[in-house]
């Protein structure tokens, strides 16, 4: 048997398009963040599902890159199902959950404040399903900004 | 035969692993014959849109995906089967790519298979449409 070492191969070229980019989950508009999906949590209680997990990882991403951001109120609202007592502690509660989760992502925790609003600033009818999913939100406003920072990554 | 230098700079760290070519008794010291070289050349041309769709596939989990993957294989004797297909070097660390990849080359033959086996290291690189 003899061994012969030959040219190699030019490669074989393959070409594909690149899907479409997904629509950004998470947005920076002049006074809020917006997300695109809900911060989902257990029934009745303020533990974050870890379904929720990569979106309020976008939501600390963009905190980090935006440093100009202050000040952010994490608000949580309710439906008008129960009592508004009980809805304002539970969205209070679930609001300082979603802060304590972003300061574990490297939010500074003074740059963020939590506030439940239970019931009080419904965005839909509260008499629907539909509604009352709508109503049932977790929002980031922002309080108080400075001038647009530059942030550079180093990967 | 003369070994050209590689001037791909693309290439240039892949081909340490040169194809190689044993041969039996009869064909010694020739290495891949041009008409051998060709018909590997235009079998795997052939797959250029099956591994089309394994790419296009992969990029929609992940739209970073691109570069070399180097397979080594043989043509067996008398078919000229394309088997014992393996990943020599990947960059794309998908192994959905790569099974799909495997899959798809091991469909393939030569179309003058030879009297003995041929192995081959055969570079694909995957990149996006701009």
């Amino acid at each position: 048997m003899i061994t012969v070492q030959q040219d190699p191969f030019p490669p074989l070229e393959i070409r594909a398009d690149r899907p479409a980019a997904p629509p950004a989950r998470v947005v920076l508009t002049a006074s809020s963040i917006t997300i695109g999906d809900k911060v989902q949590f257990a029934t009745g209680s303020s533990q974050i599902l870890p379904v929720s997990f990569s979106l309020l990882d976008e939501v600390a991403r963009m905190l980090t890159d935006n440093p100009q951001i202050e000040l952010l109120q994490i608000e949580g609202h309710t439906d008008s199902t129960g009592t508004a007592a009980v809805n304002r502690k539970l969205s209070q509660q679930r609001a300082e959950s979603v802060l304590t989760y972003l300061t574990s992502k490297g939010v500074t925790g003074g740059r963020m404040k939590a506030k439940g609003f239970g019931p009080d600033k419904p965005v839909a009818d509260n008499t629907s399903d539909d509604g009352k999913e709508k109503n049932r939100r977790v929002e980031f406003n922002i309080v108080k900004q400075g001038p647009k920072k530059t942030v550079v990554h180093d990967d | 035969m003369m070994t050209k230098p590689v001037t791909s700079s693309l290439a240039a760290g892949l081909f340490a692993s040169l194809a190689v070519l044993t041969t039996g008794a009869g064909c010694g010291g020739t290495g891949l014959g041009a008409d051998t070289r060709a018909d590997i050349t235009a079998r795997m041309t052939t797959a250029q849109q099956p591994l089309e769709s394994c790419y296009q596939a992969a990029l929609k989990t992940n739209r970073k995906l691109q570069g070399m993957i180097v397979l080594a294989f043989v043509a067996a004797p008398k078919t000229g089967q394309f088997e014992e297909i393996t990943v020599t070097h990947d960059e794309l660390g998908d192994p959905g790519v790569r099974k799909c990849i495997i899959d798809e080359v091991g469909k393939l033959k030569l179309d003058k298979p030879q009297g003995s086996r041929v192995s081959i290291s055969y570079p694909i690189h995957f990149a996006p449409n701009k």
